[in-house]
């Protein structure tokens, strides 16, 4: 694993986790550390084993082997007294009681976290407020939109302020409203010290959380570290080049897509791309109307980390939200 | 397992049975519309039995009480599925309640629906029907909360033994009907051959069904019904450890 490192002491790491199912390795021997107050975004192609990793450091999901501590505590050897107080889960699947409100979900699942009555209606007041739903607070969650639910989802992992969050997905199917209070809860709760392990395909919101980076490839982290860390070493510059009328049908290094050139090869000095290309014969009767220098960022980073070309990309949802 | 988890767990399950009152009020009012058809049959047997002053409903009443309870444990199967279906199972896993905690507190709410289920039956129907047992209500109390405590666990083995809702729906329509049948809920055991006599003790409402006769038509009292008693707390027993010993490995298959 490459790893960025920060001196931070952990408040989850796990060392060497392994887990099969039927035979079938899916996390080959997984080393993380999230420090205290920190965001850390997990990232992977589907079936990678981001959920089955989310759900072995939850206490869900028993590893093979390989070491796992949580908030200072073995997530298998804890009584779910202890272990439930530290640790908040939202499950990629909506996990909402839909025949009760919004006020007695969050009221339950506050009691059932060892809040008392009292903290468990104060606190479902607050959440309601803050994620917005308070003309919804009295509806039943069954009769709620799509954003709401998911809304109501996040909020009931944050019912007994855990010290570490597990957010598989939480924005998935939300709307930008949705999404935009479920990002900003993400950030209070980090800013509060709250450890969070936040796995998405949206790439951006890694970038609005400003979280550190891990990214699981083939069972294993292969790269972990501050986002800003991973786009400098791993990420590449490209190029985008557009046509009036017919492009031309064939640039050795260079790959037609959605009708803009790209280069098949990463970027490191674009004027001097652009340059080479100019100068190619196939070029001579083309009309350019339009150059876009792609700076480095996430999005290409997690293409060289996953050894993704443009099209594996767009196959994959991952990127700008093309989910 | 902890008292205020289990308290909370109870109050959250309980909150959700509540909004699902609409099955329960079905199941409660289906016997007490189909015991009227029954109840010159059951007054013939009877008669014929050599109870000349039964009605009908000293067997239609408590046999159809049992027999919807049966029928009522889906709800109580429903309690456990639900959660899987809604995603809220994992979520309670990871909670501060222990899977204990979880358990006990949807077994008491299962419990609850059983009592509601045959005490409404009960009350109602022995306003409408003219049921009078001759012996002693508290016996009959007793029994009664016996079967429904044998009745919640046979449904939460069904819950870990089945491995699809689906299946464990049909299972419990099935057994239900069998055991109450060959138990005496639908008709007396005595009016069976006797092979099918000797069968029907290995079904709990048997021996539900033979005290409460008792009660009807012996003016029975707790100590004349303590074989019965004996053979329901067995059944209670049995179902308990076998639930135990089962639980952890059917619950896994689920999750």
């Amino acid at each position: 694993m490459n790893t960025v490192a920060t001196e931070e002491r952990p408040a989850l790491a796990c060392r060497s986790v392994t887990k099969a199912f039927g035979g079938r390795a899916v996390l080959k021997g997984v080393d993380l550390n999230l420090p205290q107050g920190r965001i850390l975004g997990l990232l992977g192609k589907n079936g990678t084993g981001k959920s089955t990793l989310i759900s072995a450091l939850a206490g869900l999901e028993e590893p093979d082997s390989g070491t796992i501590s949580v908030g200072g505590h073995d997530p298998y050897r804890t009584p779910s007294r202890v272990f439930g107080r530290i640790v908040g889960l939202a499950p990629q699947d909506l996990g909402i009681y839909p025949n009760l409100t919004v006020r007695d979900n969050l009221r339950g699942f506050g009691g059932i976290q060892g809040l008392s009555m009292r903290q468990a209606r104060s606190r479902a007041d607050e959440l309601i407020e803050l994620m917005g739903l308070r003309p919804q607070a009295a509806t039943r969650a069954r009769d709620l939109s799509g954003g709401q639910k998911r809304r109501l989802h996040t909020a009931i992992a944050l019912v007994h302020r855990p010290r570490v969050l597990f957010l598989d997905e939480p924005t998935v199917g939300a709307d930008v409203e949705a999404r935009t209070g479920i990002l900003a809860m993400v950030r209070t709760m980090a800013e509060q010290g709250a450890s969070i392990i936040y796995t998405t395909h949206y790439l951006q919101e890694i970038e609005h959380l400003d979280a550190a980076l891990a990214f699981l490839v083939d069972g294993r982290i292969s790269v972990q570290g501050p986002l800003d860390e991973v786009v400098r070493l791993y990420a590449k510059a490209s190029l985008r080049v557009g046509f009036v009328g017919r492009p031309p049908s064939h640039v050795e290094g260079w790959r037609m897509v959605d009708g803009h050139l790209e280069p098949d090869h990463p970027v490191s000095n674009p004027e001097r791309e652009i340059a080479e290309l100019f100068r190619r014969p196939s070029m001579q009767d083309a009309s350019v109307n339009d150059i876009t220098v792609i700076q480095p960022d996430i999005e290409s980073a997690y293409r060289t980390i996953m050894g993704m070309d443009t099209d594996d990309m767009r196959q994959s949802g991952t990127g700008n939200g093309e989910d | 397992m902890t008292l205020p988890r289990y308290a909370a767990a109870f109050r959250l399950n309980f909150m959700v049975q509540l909004r699902n009152l609409w099955m329960q009020a079905v199941i409660m009012a289906i016997p007490l519309i189909i015991i009227p058809f029954m109840l010159p049959a059951c007054k013939d047997t009877l008669r014929a039995q050599g109870h000349v002053t039964a009605n009908g409903s000293e067997q239609a009443l408590p046999g159809f009480a049992i027999l919807f309870s049966m029928f009522s444990l889906q709800m109580v199967l429903q309690l456990f599925y639900n959660e899987h279906q809604w995603h809220t199972w994992e979520r309670m896993r990871v909670s501060t309640a222990s899977l204990l905690d979880t358990v006990m507190a949807k077994l008491t709410v299962a419990f609850l629906i059983q009592l509601v289920q045959v005490g409404a039956v009960m009350l109602v129907g022995s306003a409408i029907f003219h049921y009078h047992p001759n012996g002693s209500v508290p016996a009959l109390t007793v029994v009664f909360l016996l079967t429904c405590a044998v009745l919640t666990l046979f449904g939460l083995l069904n819950y870990i033994w089945s491995s699809t809702e689906e299946m464990a729906m049909s299972l419990n329509n099935i057994l239900g009907m069998l055991l109450a049948g060959i138990g005496g809920a639908l008709s007396p055991v005595s009016g069976f051959p006797g092979w099918a006599q000797h069968l029907a003790a290995v079904s709990p409402v048997y021996w539900a069904m033979d005290a409460i006769g008792a009660i009807n038509f012996d003016s029975a009292d707790l100590a004349a019904v303590r074989s019965d008693i004996s053979a329901l707390l067995a059944f209670l027993l049995a179902l308990a450890v076998l639930a135990a010993v089962l639980f952890k490995r059917g619950i896994q298959r689920k999750e």
